[in-house]
């Protein structure tokens, strides 16, 4: 089984039934029998010993023969296979600056939500991503060093917690796997959003602002413009591999910076944030 | 492509820098393979050198860049390290040597280039081995909490002590006292290893790179586990082709013999020209007739080591491989260990290893 995500094309070579239906449901058509294409990733997930089958069982990530992360519930089976995919990214691109950042997109122009804490940025990007807007990624944004643009990539959304019944509330036609309970990030479910053909139409875009959103009850959504400095540390503290980068990361998060506006946006409604960022970007 | 043919392609690649013409597609088995043997960035700066990277298809370069990236990120982080250690020994007026990994990356040798390792290794004599261990547990460097069984398998009978890391930045140093263990019977006279290390930069001790050499050998050869076998083969290579003067070769086999690593010295080199043609002297090929003549070195030599060193990559390996690497599982512990110690040893290890089959890894995990 070959999934093609956009930017990178994993090759799947044993995983339990119940995740290869899981991801035939979020990937579509973008899981492909046969490429001329090579892939770049090679991943499996096992279950981790015969007994173990039966007696509380568990399963194992790989990238080839090595394995980043310990065994794992087979009940989570799902979500470890998708973090698995992420980390395969993480760790082996240091061609472009990935940063931990869901980004959405619309007219072309990109806003990137860094994940810091309360940020809320899974559930923002499901409901922008199921309310007109390109979603190029839940969890991480893929910048190329030289034109700073950001690349699409083709994955499904990570809901955690209340925000899958919210998501599932505000529109309850999305396509949602089961839900994984008790992870390391609590109850979990994936949410698919885009359809691959439609997807294939995504270009690369540019950065038009780096938006720090924070959920809070009681609160009248505004914008707030925060320095430079601020933006940078907030950005270079999000990005998975700024300290393998060095320099370059560096250099390229400066000239992000240079580039792009940074707001700090308190909110209790996500269509307001929707509306704000419409007109103050003219999306 | 079948196993063979893959390995072919890879060994032309690794030693002599030889891109394969293949179809696109085919270079997902090949960039898969050196991922898992740890040698995409060290391919990217042979190629560099050789001005070959635009031969490469981009999914080729871009994943040998990649990787190239990370290991010079990690090159940097290693000197650091390596001045921090060098400050806290110095204070404590402890004499140390950089073995292997960072020694490469100290000396700038022409391996370092795109190395990757997971440690960083210094000798010290063993008079000095506790008093450095507390010098560098005053600046944040700790031991690894290990079994009880694994504690005392380092105190008693290793070279070295066990593992610590920084707890700041994680970095894991092996702080040794010999090159091999006691145990074996064949410790090494640490003096004569070390009387013509060099000095870089006025601050750093290294071996010389006949002992480089020699050390580089006996780690290989002396060792159960051969995972990184193909890596340190292209070391062993590497470092000699850079050195190769009549000085390096009579320093390097007046060593051996006198440490008594003949065997390994030819086994080694040996191997050498059967990977990659390395050229030997002709006078040096002729110093080791006696090995020559040895039946079983020269069984060990064709049938066991040439196969266990080969890529540790289930994309390659083939039940001769899986066999030799078995074989040199029980022999590294061999020469580690006299019997009696090794076959409790083994039934340790063993029933640990049955009981996680059995259970899952991290069943036990506290």
């Amino acid at each position: 089984m070959l999934i093609d995500v956009g930017q990178y094309l994993f090759r799947v070579n044993s995983a339990p039934l119940i995740v290869k239906n899981n991801l035939d449901l979020m990937y579509g058509d973008a899981i492909i029998k046969k490429s001329l294409a090579p892939a770049d990733f090679t991943i499996s997930l096992k279950h981790d010993s015969l007994l173990r089958r039966f007696l509380k069982p568990q399963v194992t990530f790989y990238l080839g023969s090595n394995s980043p992360f310990k065994p794992l519930p087979a009940s989570q089976s799902y979500p470890v296979m998708e973090w698995g995919m992420n980390w395969c990214i993480a760790a082996t691109d240091f061609n472009r600056l990935i940063v931990h950042a869901a980004v959405l997109v619309k007219n072309n122009k990109a806003i990137v939500f860094p994940a810091t804490p309360g940020s809320g940025k899974s559930t923002l990007s499901a409901y922008f991503a199921l309310s007109g807007w390109k979603l190029y990624s839940d969890e991480m944004a893929i910048i190329d060093l030289e034109t700073l643009k950001v690349m699409p990539l083709f994955r499904p959304v990570c809901l955690k917690n209340e925000s899958i019944s919210l998501v599932k509330q505000w529109f309850p036609e999305s396509i949602f796997t089961g839900i994984a309970k008790d992870t390391q990030k609590g109850d979990v479910a994936h949410l698919k959003i885009n359809n691959f053909a439609e997807f294939k139409t995504f270009m690369p875009a540019d950065v038009v602002a780096i938006v720090f959103p924070k959920y809070q009850k009681n609160t009248k959504t505004e914008p707030y413009k925060i320095s430079k400095i601020a933006g940078f540390e907030k950005l270079a503290g999000n990005s998975f591999n700024y300290n393998i980068l060095g320099s370059t990361a560096f250099d390229t998060i400066q000239r992000l910076i240079e580039s792009t506006q940074q707001v700090d946006i308190n909110y209790n409604d996500l269509s307001d944030v929707d509306d704000l960022l419409t007109s103050e970007f003219t999306l | 492509m079948n196993k063979q043919t893959i390995y072919i392609y890879i060994e032309n690649l690794v030693f002599h820098n030889e891109i394969p013409t293949i179809e696109l597609k085919q270079w997902e088995k090949i960039i898969h393979v050196l991922r898992e043997i740890n040698l995409l960035a060290a391919c990217y700066y042979r190629l560099e050198k050789e001005e070959k990277l635009t031969l490469l298809p981009l999914f080729a370069l871009k994943h040998m860049k990649s990787a190239a990236v990370y290991s010079s990120r990690q090159s940097e982080q290693v000197t650091f390290e390596c001045k921090l250690l060098q400050e806290i020994l110095d204070a404590a007026n402890i004499s140390s040597v950089f073995l292997k990994g960072a020694g490469y990356t100290l000396r700038k040798s022409k391996n370092s280039k795109g190395r990757v390792y997971s440690d960083i290794d210094l000798l010290v004599a063993k008079s000095d081995i506790s008093s450095a261990e507390k010098a560098l547990e005053k600046h944040a460097w700790c031991t690894k909490k290990l079994s009880e069984y694994d504690n005392n398998y380092y105190r008693e009978w290793s070279h070295e002590i066990p593992p610590m890391f920084n707890i700041h930045r994680g970095t894991v140093l092996d702080l040794h006292h010999n090159i091999l263990l006691p145990i074996s019977g064949r410790e090494v006279n640490v003096e004569l290893l070390t009387k013509k290390s060099h000095v870089i930069d006025d601050t750093y001790t290294v071996l010389s790179y006949a002992a480089t050499v020699l050390h580089s050998i006996v780690h290989l050869i002396i060792n159960e586990d051969v995972s990184n076998g193909y890596r340190d083969v292209l070391d062993i290579i590497t470092l000699i082709e850079e050195n190769d003067t009549p000085e390096f070769w009579q320093e390097i086999t007046s060593l051996s013999s006198t440490l008594g690593f003949n065997n390994e010295l030819y086994l080694a080199l040996s191997l050498s020209v059967k990977y990659a043609n390395l050229t030997i002297p002709e006078n040096i090929l002729l110093s080791f007739e006696e090995q020559q003549n040895n039946r079983k070195l020269n069984f060990l030599l064709n049938y066991v080591y040439y196969f266990a060193l080969q890529p540790h990559s289930p994309a390659v390996q083939t039940l001769k491989h899986k066999v030799a690497v078995n074989i040199v599982y029980l022999l590294g512990h061999l020469q580690k260990m006299p019997l009696k110690i090794l076959i409790p040893h083994l039934l340790t290890k063993s029933f640990f290893s049955i009981r996680d089959q059995i259970f899952g890894k991290h069943h036990f995990d506290t």
